[in-house]
């Protein structure tokens, strides 16, 4: 089955670029047969073009190099192609089309077909057998409309789509970017169990821990370019993350003391949005940062938003800004009240990606002129460390800087309230650390911060107090220095010790 | 979400084999009514017996209204926007538009009357000709729209000025007419037997589905649809046949036959062949479509080049129930009119969902209104603002409802 040297998927010296950009410049790897190889790298060092090579997006013909599945040079000109040879990819992406069913879903492509016609009774049937096999008996509805599912269950139906085809070669590119922790969990004991069945896994990912939980070996790219393959036995997350920024990284630890006196700036009581959030108290202080801790639908974006003025159905409670009563009835009203959100999904709700910069940075200014709102984007591109210049379409930028500009959208006027969804999602280690040190700036000059994150290094590292949200309630508030083991606990609802119960 | 949180904490599950389960119950009828109810195309069925209800109790049109001629008319005059509106709904479906439908009937209706008038070829020639000219013309959409990246909009906007034009220079700008006779058998009717009898395969077609789907589903160990589902859908199909038998009594007309058949290679290319589920996912998800290795292109051309060639058979009917073309007028405004049947039909126009059925629904809606209008004798500016209203008042139904899912 496999060449002497063990390597089950050999891709060597791949070349690819677009243009006059370079994507690819000669990155190679080597994974063998049950090994769960992990691959990293900041954001733009190439690991998405490698992996489209991987799939089949980028057609043999557009890259030089080869790329080796037992032995056999792969020319894959298609998705299907790879399908074909036992390359079977999870998109960071959900790749589901979400008014279809899961059973429509996970048949896509190959429907079974019965005097030449879809047999729908087929598709379901299988689907079924597919969901009960991988995920466990009657465990979904295979006629429910992917939409109407969590994100955390889509996830599992892409996964069990990949893995239908007996796949020898499974690539996850993030994976856990949307799950829960203990959804995580039961991923990473899945995949364990797939590698003793002799399937190689490869396994993208920004965080640490995760790749050092889970994977043999790691390979590193920077620059198009692999940097190293070590085994994770061998190293520690600082060896890696050198490896990839090329520097050493100061990775500070807890947020600094707040002054006792700091007066409250923001005051909930009671808060209840129909079907989201219940009965949500809490108090935020000048300076300080609250971290928002939760699985996935447990109401974090959901507080965050109705802050802002979002909610879609009924609220009821009372918030107080600086001791006054405010209506948030619109972002507009929220953001004359003196709030700020970076919402989650920076692409779809931070930024208009067709306008530049300057442009995104002008949006919530009143009626800057042209040469006003670059003077402003100026300041801000040398005081946030963007790199991009003011005149250029933001979506070019890399994620990092696009979250900084999302982020310096709201400086100009510095709100009392910043309202953070997920800060550093897909953002890659340097400019992450970048943005802790806006967050922390912003801070020390008394802005009160709300952080969402299901990054719990995240949560530990940023936050004075941690609030646990579950089924939209508040169940738990922990201290600074509370560990992940605790947070986990209490969004899961099974806390280790009854001494942590409020 | 919490259903399967559960489940999931059982991986060892994950290499069981699937025990063989024995067919599960029907569901609740409850539920199943509840689903029904909630149906798109049903609430527009309601709106649609609502408006016969009107007409027929109204006393400007309760003698003409109710009649078999007059419904025989009214499903001959939507014929046109019935067999496009099924290309169209494809075409919406994948996120796309088509506004060159109408001025395809002008120059295809121009292409079939040289073919036999100029040049004395046979009625089949000249529809072959039509046909080839749309279907060229469909194709070129495609290619436009996937080859040369272009908005669907502004491919077909071309189409909407260039081809009526085109009619009007092959014709020079004269109305054609009249068609030989084998033509004109396609705008005139059957013979009442032979109307009875398609009336009936049909329903029995309908009812022998219904069992097949049953006997499937228990032979590959699903459960059955629910009682009410079945009964319903029964009721639904012995009505409508019931219904067309009395209607069409006096001899079906040819353009409602055809339009029957362009709904019927619809509803299965919808749902029952894969053209229609990538078409479903492209419009869903184009990028989610390509990654499972849908060929999208190789889709969306189909589904233009198939808009195209129905627009010849609407053509090809115009031009055969009026005897002949004219082609500054022939089609016109048609595309918004099928654009309008197929919202009012419930396909939304940003891709991902659609019936065949609620197009027919819609065309009937848009036919009704024009049909009762006229019987009163009342300014078709009228008709213009009611139709207007209830293409506004269906979308916005449509957006409240999907509120939660945003």
């Amino acid at each position: 089955m496999t060449t002497p040297d063990g390597a089950r998927l050999e891709l060597s010296g791949i070349v690819k670029r677009f243009g006059g950009v370079t994507a690819l410049d000669g990155a190679s790897f080597a994974a063998r047969a049950g090994e769960i190889h992990g691959l990293c790298g900041e954001n733009g060092a190439g690991k998405s073009t490698l992996l489209k090579v991987l799939a089949g997006v980028h057609p043999h013909s557009s890259y030089h190099g080869s790329v080796r599945l037992d032995g056999v040079e792969l020319t894959m000109r298609s998705t299907t192609d790879a399908r074909r040879a036992g390359v079977a990819i999870v998109h960071q992406e959900l790749t589901l089309v979400p008014e279809m069913t899961v059973a429509e879903n996970l048949l896509l492509g190959r429907e079974p077909r019965r005097f030449g016609f879809i047999d729908d009774a087929a598709v379901e049937a299988r689907a079924r057998a597919l969901c009960d096999r991988f995920v466990g008996q009657g465990s979904i509805d295979v006629r429910t409309a992917v939409g109407r599912l969590g994100i955390g269950v889509q996830q599992i139906v892409e996964i069990v789509r990949a893995l239908q085809d007996e796949a020898r070669v499974l690539v996850l590119d993030e994976p856990t970017a949307a799950l829960t922790g203990s959804e995580a969990a039961r991923l990473f004991e899945w995949l364990r169990r797939l590698r003793s069945a002799g399937t190689t896994c490869i396994y993208v990912s920004h965080r640490m821990d995760e790749l050092f939980a889970l994977c043999d070996r790691i390979t590193v790219l920077r620059d198009g370019k692999t940097v190293g393959t070590v085994e994770t036995a061998k190293v520690t997350g600082q060896d890696v993350v050198r490896l990839m920024v090329g520097r050493e990284m100061a990775i500070g630890t807890h947020p600094s003391a707040l002054s006792a006196d700091a007066a409250a700036v923001l005051e909930v009581r009671s808060l209840s949005v129909d079907g989201a959030i219940e009965d949500v108290s809490l108090e935020l202080h000048a300076g300080e940062v609250v971290g928002l801790a939760g699985a996935m639908g447990s109401g974090r974006t959901a507080l965050l938003s109705t802050l802002f003025g979002c909610a879609t159905t009924k609220v009821s409670g009372e918030v107080l800004l600086g001791g006054a009563a405010v209506q948030l009835s619109s972002p507009r009203a929220a953001i004359a009240a003196g709030m700020a959100l970076v919402p989650e999904d920076r692409k779809a709700r931070g930024l208009v990606l067709e306008l530049s910069v300057a442009e995104n940075l002008a949006l919530p200014l009143p009626l800057a002129d042209a040469d006003e709102a670059e003077s402003i984007a100026e300041r801000r591109i040398a005081e946030l460390r963007i790199r991009g210049r003011a005149g250029s379409a933001v979506a070019t930028l890399s994620g990092g800087n696009q979250q900084k500009v999302v982020l310096g959208k709201w400086l100009h006027h510095p709100p009392r309230v910043l309202l953070l969804d997920e800060p550093t999602r897909g953002v890659d280690v340097g400019a992450r650390e970048e943005i802790y040190g806006i967050i922390t700036a912003l801070c020390k000059k008394g802005v009160a911060v709300l952080m969402a994150s299901s990054d719990l290094s995240e949560v530990q590292r940023l936050s004075h107090r941690i609030l646990v949200l579950r089924r939209g309630r508040v169940i738990a508030e922990l201290p600074a220095g509370a560990s992940q083991d605790d947070i986990v606990a209490h969004s899961t609802g099974l806390p280790t010790s009854p001494a942590c119960t409020p | 979400m919490h259903a399967l949180e559960s489940s999931v904490e059982h991986p060892a599950a994950a290499a069981a084999p699937a025990p063989s389960s024995a067919p599960a119950p029907s569901p609740s009828s409850a539920r199943a009514l509840a689903e029904i109810l909630a149906s798109r195309s049903l609430r527009m069925v309601a709106v649609l017996l609502a408006l016969w209800t009107g007409l027929a109790l109204h006393p400007d049109t309760r003698d003409a209204f109710l009649t078999a001629g007059n419904f025989s008319n009214l499903t001959a005059q939507i014929s046109e926007i019935v067999i496009i509106g099924v290309g169209m709904t494809l075409v919406i479906l994948i996120g796309g538009i088509d506004l060159s439908v109408g001025a395809g009937i002008a120059l295809t209706g121009v292409v079939a009357a040289k073919l036999q008038i100029d040049h004395h070829l046979p009625a089949w020639v000249a529809c072959l000709g039509a046909l080839g000219v749309a279907g060229l013309i469909g194709l070129w959409h495609g290619l436009l729209v996937t080859r040369g990246r272009m908005p669907a909009f502004v491919a077909t906007l071309g189409g909407f000025l260039a081809y009526r034009g085109l009619g009007l220079v092959l014709s020079d700008a004269r109305g054609l007419s009249p068609m030989n006779a084998d033509f004109q058998r396609l705008g005139a009717r059957l013979p009442a037997g032979t109307s009875t009898g398609i009336c009936l395969a049909a329903g029995l077609c309908g009812l022998a589905l219904v069992v097949a789907r049953q006997k499937r589903r228990r032979a590959l160990g699903l459960e059955v649809d629910a009682t009410i589902r079945i009964a319903l859908t029964l009721f639904a199909i012995g009505a409508v046949t019931a219904f067309a038998a009395v209607i069409y009594q006096d001899g079906m007309p040819v353009p409602v036959l055809l339009e029957s058949l362009a709904v019927a290679l619809g509803a299965v290319l919808l749902r029952r062949t894969r053209l229609g589920r990538y078409a479903f996912a492209i419009g869903g998800n184009t990028e989610a479509a390509r990654l499972s290795g849908v060929p999208v292109a190789a889709t969306t051309i189909a589904i233009y080049a198939l808009t195209g060639l129905l627009t010849a058979f609407a053509g090809i009917v115009a031009a055969a129930r009026t005897n002949g073309v004219t082609p500054g007028n022939a089609g016109l405004m048609r595309e918004l009119h099928v654009i309008t049947a197929v919202v009012i039909g419930g396909t939304s126009l940003s891709g991902g969902r659609a019936t065949i059925i609620g197009t027919v629904v819609g065309a009937l809606v848009f036919g009704t209104l024009s049909n009762g209008m006229n019987l009163m004798n009342v300014n078709s500016n009228w008709q213009l603002i009611f139709t207007g209203a209830i293409l506004v008042g269906a979308s916005l139904l449509d957006s409240m409802t999907s509120k939660r899912r945003a």
